[in-house]
């Protein structure tokens, strides 16, 4: 791939997950939440491996921290929402009374960002196991 | 023989608890009655504390259905991993 393309996607890389990260963040404020979140991670993840190839791509992200990554998500989702249901009875522990604040919402803050991790990691390992190498245009 | 006996079982047990969930649905063609999404919008805020009224829906007052959803995500991701592996 081109010199500038490779360069430029090496430097932009860091603010789109870091969009991502903000959509996480205050999915309970603005539209965003952990799904959108998921999908703007992975679009910085697809333009390194355009411009990269695959092994640029599997140093950063090698395919055991997909699947670790994807089983420590899911075991927090999973118990979070068993705590917030069996143990208090009650929607959204941990929360503070002022609308339009980090801790607004509780607990849907940690459950954004796992579903985020989760979301970025499957659809990573989907787009690693469909992948060619032959159109990579040296 | 055994296999039979609990499938007669869960059979049985599913249609009864099928049955208590279907008798609370309203009457055909008087959605009026049990207005769900109203009382979504007006106690989504005072509930939960989360302004945005979607983001309640998802992870607090339906959160198992979103873990549901995430289960089949995985499995579904799992298995095409599995299937396209490209190493020979």
């Amino acid at each position: 791939m081109n010199l500038v393309a490779k360069t430029v996607t090496k430097i932009i890389f860091p603010f789109i997950v870091l969009f991502g990260v903000y959509l996480a963040f205050y999915g309970h404020l603005n539209p965003g939440g952990a799904f959108t979140a998921g999908v703007v991670v992975i679009t910085a993840f697809v333009a390194l491996l355009i411009t990269e190839g695959e092994e640029g791509v599997r140093k950063v992200f090698p395919e055991i921290k997909m699947i670790s990554t994807i089983a420590f998500s899911c075991f927090m989702i999973l118990l979070i929402i068993i705590f917030e249901f069996f143990v208090f009875a009650r929607w959204s522990l941990l929360h503070i009374q002022t609308p339009m604040t980090l801790w607004s919402g509780g607990f849907t803050l940690f459950l954004n960002l796992a579903g985020m991790l989760v979301i970025a990691a499957a659809l990573i390992m989907i787009i690693y196991s469909l992948i060619e190498e032959e159109w990579k245009i040296k | 023989m055994k296999n039979t006996y609990i499938i007669i079982i869960f059979i049985v047990l599913f249609a009864l608890f099928l049955f208590q969930a279907l008798i609370a649905l309203p009457q055909f063609g008087f959605w009026q009655d049990k207005d769900v999404a109203k009382w979504y919008l007006q106690y989504g805020l005072p509930s939960t504390g989360s302004a945005n009224v979607i983001n309640a829906v998802i992870w607090d007052f339906r959160a198992f259905d979103t873990l549901g959803e995430k289960i089949v995500l995985i499995a579904a991701a799992l298995s095409v991993f599995l299937i396209a592996r490209r190493r020979d």
